[in-house]
């Protein structure tokens, strides 16, 4: 049964219990939506717009808060977030980005970092921006795609997956409600509840961390300059961060040491002293917290029917970088994989790939960022003096500087052993590689316009062919007519001069891309590059879209098996 | 196959240890284990080879090597 026609969303708020209740018990209920997320930050508010867009439309989202939180938590975005911001349509606007990042230790400047900005790219490298502002740019999406709003002050009591759907038991303040879904995305964060009432626990923790953590507006803070400290003066903790925000605003970061109490820490009487050292003055606190983290992983992400995305999946040390960007790609993975699934035009094997892409991306990246924690708080002893022993050196030894684990910014994951990777004929340049998300480069429209490639790939997969000289064969032309028409759309994008094509503005995509004449790239939903080719051969390009499908037998659309019941929309008949 | 050198390379070794104890002449521990630690972080980057140093490593800890 298809989840993509038109018509309106089940309105749940209309339901009414004396009907439900009149259904004999022999009728199995239908369940009310084909998605439940359960809450509604970045990961989860992503999960739900990219499902829409693929044309799962009957998504319900759910949060325990009582509303939108204000404060700017999660504050640095990638550009890989940016980019997938904009294939949502989600308008996220209004970032800062620092030009220069200072380390500096004790009183001394130790090393400095400048962004450089690669000509070529429509977006910065990476903005600062509140996280308040991301969900509330996220929820409008929602809003204009027509979805439920979230709803809000429901608290996961009960979680009870079956072998056709899951049930979900939530406290309201109007009492107690039952949902059930055929997937639930588990999106309600650190102390995520559908971990706990199923019993699931993270693995390999690193270390405590915790920090104060103050969003306040300075007046003369220079708002381009992010500056990290290593054993500040101003502070008896070992480290601080001061980092731009827009509109005057800065975040002011304060780690403890592991046996200070961060409540204590975090008063008035405590708290205002430091920052009246750090600054020079008292600034207007806009708004002040405590940040206390324990990472970890869970070792699989796919649990049947309940998948776990952001940080009810894996916990970050703090200033990672690749907490909330996690959240955000592991959205931009799952999305399509799981909207391909409820309709039934790939296997549920799919969403192992998921687990094996996005559980070993955390992984690594838990790995690097416990490696600058310890950097930024070594273990007492030896590990210190080695530390310190770097920050001595790097002023005057270039070697030492490169011993400097932190003040640099995160890479997005490749994932280079994904069992959905096709062959790689051509193996340079390893920015495009199979794994690795498909270059952005400028590219001239027909209209004589100039756009971005990552704008012209299509909602499904994409094949992207270098015309060769003598231009465009026969065959690459029927197959992009028949692939056009098939249950999972493939766009045959061609880069070259001419009708229909489009040009390589200044030869970046080339560069970027390898893109010798004749050369195939195939481009996963996602934007992931799924294999590379010398040249057109539609067979085995169908090959390789089936393996991105996890297809067994080498056919990227076989024969649909019988579909699972899923909630029609316009009556309680059973569909399908 | 040992990458690390156990034979002597030193000249004139009976100096060179001389030399090594006036690194140390009149530190207290605390500056002592901090010149240690500049000391091996200068010389592995000189050594370079991480098989080597791995050698050295465990050279240190009383593994014997191969």
């Amino acid at each position: 049964m298809s989840g993509d026609g038109e018509g309106p969303a089940v309105d749940l708020a209309q339901s009414d219990p004396v009907a439900e209740a009149a259904i004999p018990a022999a009728v199995p209920r239908l369940p009310d939506c084909q998605v439940a997320i359960v809450g509604a930050g970045p990961a989860g508010l992503a999960t739900a717009v990219d499902l829409h867009l693929r044309g799962i439309r009957q998504v319900l989202v759910f949060d325990q808060a009582a509303g939108v939180q204000s404060g700017s938590r999660a504050f640095w975005w990638s550009r890989r977030s940016l980019e997938i911001f904009a294939r949502l349509g989600a308008e996220v606007g209004g970032g800062a980005t620092w030009r220069s990042s200072h380390v500096i230790a004790g009183e001394r400047e130790l090393y400095r970092y400048d962004v450089t900005v690669e000509a070529g790219h429509r977006l910065p490298p990476f903005v600062d921006l509140g996280q308040d502002r991301v969900e509330a740019a996220l929820r409008q999406r929602l809003s204009v795609l027509g979805a439920q709003p979230v709803a809000w002050r429901h608290r996961l009591v009960g979680i009870e997956p079956r072998e056709d759907r899951v049930l979900l038991a939530f406290s309201t303040p109007e009492g107690e409600r039952s949902i059930e879904a055929l997937h639930v995305v588990a999106a309600d964060g650190s102390h995520s509840a559908v971990r706990g009432l199923l019993g699931l626990n993270l693995v390999e923790p690193g270390a405590d961390e915790a920090a104060i953590v103050v969003d306040a507006r300075l007046a003369s803070e220079n708002p381009l300059r992010r500056r990290l400290w290593l054993r500040p003066p101003f502070h008896d903790g070992p480290a601080a961060g001061l980092h731009p925000l827009p509109e005057g605003l800065a975040r002011i970061e304060l780690q403890l040491d592991p046996e200070a109490v961060p409540a204590v820490e975090a008063q008035p009487a405590r708290l205002l002293p430091r920052l009246q050292r750090m600054l020079g003055g008292i600034p207007e606190i806009v708004w002040a917290g405590v940040h206390a983290v324990r990472p970890g992983w869970l070792r699989h992400f796919v649990h049947g029917r309940v998948i776990f995305v952001g940080d009810a999946a894996h916990i970050h040390p703090r200033l990672s970088g690749v907490g909330a960007n996690g959240g955000i790609e592991d959205a931009d993975n799952l999305a399509w994989k799981l909207a391909l699934v409820i309709q039934d035009r790939a296997p549920a094997d799919l969403l192992d790939s998921y687990d094996a892409e996005r559980a070993g991306a955390a992984g690594d990246a838990i790995l690097l960022s416990s490696r600058a924690a310890d950097f930024v708080a070594p273990a007492p002893g030896m590990a210190t003096r080695l530390r310190d022993a770097v920050l001595e050196l790097a002023t005057s030894l270039p070697f030492a500087r490169t011993l400097i684990a932190v003040g640099r910014l995160p890479h997005v994951a490749v994932f280079e052993s994904s069992t959905l990777n096709g062959p790689d004929e051509l193996g340079e340049p390893r920015l495009a590689r199979p794994g690795a998300v498909c270059p952005d480069a400028p590219v001239r429209l027909e209209d004589g316009g100039v756009g971005q490639l990552l704008d012209r790939l299509g909602e499904g997969f994409t094949v992207i062919h270098f015309l060769p000289r003598g231009g465009e064969p026969s065959p690459v032309y029927e197959a992009s007519v028949r692939w056009g028409k098939q249950a999972v759309p493939v766009r045959v994008l061609r880069i070259g001069d001419g009708a229909g094509r489009l040009g390589d503005v200044e030869g970046l995509v080339a560069a970027r891309l390898a893109g010798a004449p004749g050369a195939v790239l195939v481009i996963r939903p996602d934007q992931r590059v799924l294999a590379r080719f010398a040249r057109f051969d539609a067979a085995v390009i169908e090959a390789a879209l089936a393996r991105g499908l996890a297809h067994p037998g080498g056919n990227p659309w076989p024969p649909s098996s019988p579909a699972p019941a899923a909630p029609s929309e316009t009556s309680k008949e059973p569909a399908g | 196959m040992t990458a690390l050198a156990v034979e002597p390379r030193l000249a004139d070794p009976e100096s060179l240890y001389a030399e090594l104890s006036w690194l140390y002449l009149g530190l207290d521990d605390e500056q002592a284990l901090a010149l240690s630690a500049r000391l091996i972080l200068i010389l592995a980057n000189q050594i370079g080879d991480r098989a080597m140093l791995r050698e050295a490593f465990a050279l240190a800890r009383g593994e014997s090597s191969d």
